[in-house]
């Protein structure tokens, strides 16, 4: 995430990221609910919606492209 | 001295105050296991506060500057320091009484041992002082060298001034004395009985002390996971400027490969632990077949931790005893590479084994062959070690002080252990091994051999820097040759009686096994003995011994080059690391640089072997 | 420590507030532990009773935690934002209205419980997984809360500006956390037994 200060444009493209991920979260939440409550045995289809809501979880939220990048640098 | 006091009282104040409250709320009587956990927890974060937690963390917290502790001397070891080596220091103390308590129950096991029949101890107070011996002993193997040595060698190692999380590690540290307080208090409520295992349906329904078992056991778990993570995060981050993932010292990789271990798979003994906790206050049927549990799920989640847990316990000490031996017979460490790799191969493969323990227990039954495989598996990485650690010795100029006595005792010592580990691995022998002193014998020669023994290597090795001053050698010699005779006179013979039908656990045995068992004891109390010595040994040393210098090994790492002991923040300036830490017989090799210091040179062993205590420098 | 060197220094060089590299790592390596702790409990799950589930959830009601967990998310990721862009009106009203989001969440818990406890009590093999699972993750939410109470107290002291948050950084990673292991948790006890 840019690290710019005073910078309202940079903090409104950050927060729009934010929003249209967790968008994605809640319709994947809600299709989620709708096939475990239609499919007899849902446990295999459901998986790809905890890997999708997870991997956006750790990519946006929790910013996990930082971890390339924790070596002290000697390498 | 202050902060302990304080830590003591809240501790006290915290465990009155939680078992009250739940007293109030619920009803019952004050001694009900549920407030025994309250109470805990509450005297847990009581005790905390008042040992250091409350003046840093805590007042930042809520905005106000932290206090930082300004003891000096010797009172630091009682307080809440935050310098990794005086950390390394109390874990050493700490560790050694409790190795010595554990070592009480030992004896107190095979006195009844003895003879045929009950002797001093009823079969139930049997259980209860096993159990007692094995969670003591599996504490002393799991924290005992990466806590001591782990804090004390890996910051100086790799040239850092400290670890990562200076105050994390003081907490770390003192978590423990609650573990001990909670295990040695466990009688007062009628002791736990249920091994260092704690195996459902017997540790849901036995007495109390279980719970406080499983309360002690638990806080010591949080103890390792956050060792492990702050000496993962230190080796990480804090490498002097060159200090190449290629450039560590073997220990660091092996401190950093058990510390992998503990940061992960620690969890699933606290939840195996949890478990059991709710199973007993709360009326959750977790294990209780009956009402659809499942005793097994607690064996699957236990071993989970435990099988990788004896990888926490021997890896540092592959660490400890390869640094001895590569500095003392002068030579590199033969295929540093491939012990890098197979220390990792080892922590990778240690989490796909676990249910070699289970092969009797009946569990599927199509579960046998694979993890029979598994375990196979990890002698090849273990053998690479072995080899290393011979093919180092290989022709050196073997230098036969203490410390290369006991790492040299060390290689045949896991030998045994490891050997004896293939016949458990192996399903058709192991469904007649299993629960016999056969097993009992195995562990033995693994941990006491593969841990305790490359400890007594770490000790006798840096005690010259921890201390400042040098070991009477031919006393260390002696200890050695009469602790390992003792051990050897000890153990062998249990491996003949697990495969005579002596049962694990158990207080009494057929007549016929009574001789090789009096055998067995007498030499344990010999091999007891020998530690008696060895407190004489560590504390005239200590006290009286002849000043170590700087560096009375001399040895190429980074401790060595500084002064013993090592100055407050390790370094009085940045070490520059230039080349590989085991140049030994290559003429200008050199490992690192300081400001203000010359390169550390590589003296060949007639120079530095004149004479004990000789200060080099 | 020693009064030998200045115990400013001392302070300075061993505990600096600000150290990305490590801080990050600690918290990572954290969370990757508590990730196992889960693990080891949604497995008990799997082990003692499969994916049945009973009849009387209160599916309603999970859904909807759910959904407000994941409107907290946003707000922590808002509040993280506006911290490190130097907004600190934003960063003040996001960081309150996480919490009192989560608070709301705990509510929700308790609602649950209540109802579980009369359905499904603990001493059922699917209450027990049930009550140790959500007792897992509420304690988790409570302990989150309590946090970022102290880190929203402390940005209102002006504690941290956009070159120097690093608590408010840990401390909504560490809520997010949370809402991860949801993810998996709510499939596990609600969905996975299907209809
Ligand atoms: C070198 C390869 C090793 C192999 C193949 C091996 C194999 C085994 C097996 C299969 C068992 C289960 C025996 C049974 O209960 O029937 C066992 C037990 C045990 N091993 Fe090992 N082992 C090895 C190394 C180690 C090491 C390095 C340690 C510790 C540092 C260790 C400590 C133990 C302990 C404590 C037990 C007994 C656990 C209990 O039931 O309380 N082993 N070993
Ligand atoms: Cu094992």
């Amino acid at each position: 995430m840019s690290d710019n200060s005073h910078d309202t444009a940079g903090l409104m493209t950050v927060i729009q990221r934010g929003w249209f991920t967790a968008g994605a979260l809640a319709v994947l939440t809600l299709v989620e609910y709708v096939v475990a409550t239609t499919v007899d045995a849902p446990t295999l289809w459901l998986l790809p919606f905890i890997v999708a809501k997870g991997g956006l979880i750790l990519e946006v939220f929790m910013h996990s492209s930082d971890l390339k990048t924790l070596d002290g640098g000697n390498a | 001295m202050r902060q302990l006091l304080r830590a003591v009282i809240f501790g006290i104040l915290g465990y009155l105050i939680g078992a009250t409250l739940t007293w109030l709320v619920r009803g019952g009587s004050l001694g009900d296991e549920v407030c025994v956990v309250f109470g805990y927890v509450v005297g847990l974060v009581g005790w905390l506060f008042g040992i250091g937690m409350g003046d840093t963390w805590v007042r930042e917290w809520f905005g106000l500057p932290a206090r930082e502790s300004d003891v000096t001397g010797w009172k630091r070891y009682l307080g809440f320091s935050t310098d990794h080596k005086v950390i390394g220091v109390q874990y050493l103390a700490t560790f050694i009484v409790v190795l010595l308590l554990g070592g009480v129950a030992a004896m107190i096991i095979r006195f009844e041992l003895a003879q045929a029949g009950e002797g001093i101890l009823n079969a139930d107070r049997y259980n209860q002082v096993m159990s007692m011996h094995g969670i003591l002993m599996v504490a002393v193997a799991v924290a005992a060298i990466l806590g001591s040595f782990g804090n004390y060698l890996v910051p100086i190692m790799i040239g850092a001034d400290d670890m990562a999380f200076p105050r994390l590690n003081a907490v770390t540290f003192w978590l423990i004395p609650p573990v001990a307080i909670g295990l040695l208090a466990a009688p007062t409520l009628g002791s736990f009985d249920a091994g260092w295992t704690a195996y459902p349906p017997l540790s849901v329904v036995n007495n109390g002390g279980q719970i406080l078992f499983v309360l002690a056991v638990t806080t010591f778990g949080l103890s390792s996971i956050l060792g492990g993570l702050n000496v993962i995060t230190t080796i990480v981050t804090m490498r002097a400027p060159g200090m190449t993932w290629g450039r560590l010292p073997i220990f660091v990789w092996a401190a950093f490969a058990a510390s992998m271990i503990s940061l992960l798979t620690t969890q699933f003994f606290a939840a195996s632990l949890v478990l059991i906790a709710m199973d007993r206050v709360a009326g959750t049927v977790f294990f209780d077949g009956g009402a659809g549990g499942d005793p097994l799920l607690y064996q699957h989640l236990f071993w989970f931790y435990s099988h990788p847990a004896v990888y926490v316990m021997v890896l540092p000490g592959f660490g400890l005893v390869l640094e001895t031996i590569t500095h003392m017979s002068r030579k590199p460490l033969f295929a540093y590479k491939a012990v890098v790799v197979s220390l990792l191969t080892i922590a990778g493969l240690s989490v796909i084994v676990w249910a070699h323990h289970m092969f009797t227990s009946g569990m599927a039954e199509y579960l046998h062959g694979p993890f029979m495989f598994a375990t196979e598996m990890i002698s090849v990485p273990t053998g690479v070690i072995f080899l290393s650690a011979m093919a180092t010795l290989w022709r050196g100029k073997l230098w036969m002080k203490t410390p290369l006595f006991f790492a040299m005792i060390w290689i045949f010592q896991f030998l045994m252990g490891g050997v004896t580990g293939i016949f458990l691995a192996d399903v058709v022998t192991d469904v007649s091994l299993h629960d016999s002193y056969f097993v009992v014998a195995h562990f033995h020669y693994t941990i006491m051999g593969g841990m305790i023994f490359a400890f007594l290597t770490g000790i006798f090795f840096w005690f010259p820097k921890i201390t400042g001053r040098m070991i009477n050698d031919r006393l260390g010699i002696i200890f050695a040759l009469w602790l390992t005779i003792g051990f050897q006179l000890t153990f062998l013979p249990q491996f003949w009686l697990g495969t005579n039908g002596m049962n694990r656990r158990i207080a009494d045995y057929p007549d016929q096994l009574e001789g090789a068992n009096l055998f067995s004891s007498i030499s344990a109390f010999f091999l007891g003995g020998s530690f008696l010595l060895l407190i004489y040994i560590l504390l005239s040393a200590a006290r009286r011994g002849p000043k170590a210098g700087d560096n009375p090994w001399n040895a190429s790492t980074l401790e060595w080059q500084v002064s013993s002991p090592p100055p407050e923040h390790n370094f009085s300036g940045q070490p520059t690391v230039v080349g590989h830490p085991y140049g030994y017989g290559t003429a200008d090799s050199r490992h690192a640089e300081f400001a203000g210091m010359t390169a550390v040179g590589l003296a060949e062993p007639e120079q530095a072997g004149t004479g004990e205590g000789g200060d080099n420098e | 420590m020693a009064m030998t060197t200045t115990p400013e220094a001392v302070h300075s060089r061993a505990e600096a507030t600000y150290r990305p590299a490590a801080n990050r790592l600690g918290l990572w390596l954290f969370l990757a532990s508590e990730t196992f702790l889960f693990s080891a409990f949604i497995s008990s799950r799997f082990v003692v009773s499969g994916t049945d589930q009973p009849e009387h959830l209160n599916q309603g009601l999970a859904l909807l935690l759910t959904l407000l967990l994941l409107w907290s998310s946003i707000s922590a990721f808002r509040a993280e934002a506006a911290m490190a862009h130097d907004n600190r009106r934003l960063f003040h009203r996001e960081m309150l209205t996480t919490i009192v989001l989560g608070a709301l969440f705990l509510v929700g818990v308790g609602v649950e419980f209540n109802e579980a406890l009369t359905d499904f009590p603990a001493n059922t093999i699917y209450g027990s997984s049930f009550f140790m699972l959500i007792g897992l993750h509420a304690f988790h939410v409570l302990t989150g809360i309590l946090a970022l109470g102290v880190v929203w107290n402390l940005g209102r002291l002006g504690h941290y500006g956009s070159d120097n948050h690093w608590p408010v950084e840990g401390v909504v990673k560490y809520w997010h956390f949370v809402d991860l292991m949801w993810v998996a948790i709510y499939p596990t006890l609600y969905l996975f037994g299907g209809s």
